[in-house]
């Protein structure tokens, strides 16, 4: 259907920042060609027609998005958003990290307050570093956040047709390792031992992704 | 031809939205329509006036709330953009009469 185009159009805006204006002169142009290539499609035009018609329609795109490029100004902004990014996430981590080492010593305390109280603390620490890595993502502007996952997920597909199979297989794979998991426990009941389907799940895991990326190299 | 109308391509949409507030395409179908077909805008044409007269003040541009699809980015004419209407409809028709005039042209016998 129209994903043609829209690859089209996402094509054109590789490794054109993201800006505000960048963005939303790649939404205009998308809704616009969609809409004109379904009204060849409902002309009567064939599928590749209708595109090919579509991209023609188009004519030279280069120097309005040379106009959306990002300024110094831009730059700036960008480089600061990125710096409070990388601070704040490591500020967070490290009040986990605080957070789990407090509840380890406080095992070692011969009362028992003690450990109810650094359990408290830990959840008081994790309430506010997750504020925190919340606050940062949410009080970015779009256009100075990271790639997000479908766009950096999207050219992953491009890159290695066939990627989105991969994700299909993998996702069912561990559906079945999850049935297998319970299905053996509870007829078994032998929880003890049954854990080892896990790490046995991971290493096939890794080798069928391995045989399938191989297969790709070939094609 | 194309280059003759190149000069008239910020009129021409200023015209259209002076009808009512439209969108990139609707507008280029409305344009080709009423033209017969015979004039068609390249997007690339299209949306580089649309940016210079909306910083120039003669449009301003709002999005649409469609619920399905792509959201739609309309384009609606300002006063500044009727004077320039007016303006170059005025400077049109001047130029439309010397060229007629000009153009007449009649072999002596």
């Amino acid at each position: 259907m129209s994903q043609k185009i829209d690859r089209y159009v996402q094509g054109l805006f590789e490794g054109v920042p993201r800006t505000k204006k960048a963005l939303e002169l790649k939404e205009e142009l998308l809704g616009n060609m969609r809409e004109r290539y379904e009204d060849y499609l409902r002309e009567g035009k064939s599928d590749s027609e209708a595109y090919s018609l579509t991209v023609a329609s188009m004519g030279d795109l280069d120097e309005l998005i040379a106009q959306v490029m990002p300024d110094e100004h831009f730059r700036q902004e960008a480089q600061y958003y990125r710096r409070r990014s990388a601070r704040n996430t490591a500020i967070a981590v490290a009040t986990y990290i605080l957070g789990a080492a407090i509840v380890v010593a406080s095992a070692l305390a011969p009362w028992e307050g003690v450990q109810i109280l650094a359990v408290v603390i830990l959840l008081v620490l994790v309430a506010g570093a997750t504020a925190l890595l919340i606050y940062t993502e949410m009080s970015t502007p779009v256009e100075y956040r990271e790639e997000d996952q479908d766009d950096r997920w999207m050219k992953e597909a491009q890159r290695h047709p066939g990627g989105q199979t991969v994700k299909a297989v993998m996702n069912l794979y561990w559906i079945v390792v999850t049935t297998v998991y319970l299905v053996t426990s509870f007829l078994t009941a032998a929880w003890g031992i049954t854990w080892i389907i896990w790490p046995l799940a991971g290493l096939l895991s890794a080798i069928i992704r391995t045989v399938i990326a191989l297969r790709w190299q070939h094609e | 031809m194309s280059d003759m109308i190149r000069g008239y391509t910020d009129t021409i949409i200023l015209a259209q939205l002076l009808r009512h507030d439209s969108y990139g395409y609707e507008l280029n179908k409305a344009v080709a329509q009423a033209s017969g077909g015979l004039l068609e805008l390249k997007e690339a044409t299209l949306y580089t006036t649309f940016r210079r007269l909306e910083s120039a003040g003669c449009i301003r541009s709002y999005w649409g709330d469609e619920t399905t699809g792509a959201r739609r980015r309309y384009y609606a004419i300002t006063e500044l953009g009727r004077a320039l209407y007016r303006e170059n409809c005025a400077d049109w028709q001047t130029f439309k009469t010397i060229i007629d005039t000009l153009l007449q042209g009649e072999e002596e016998p």
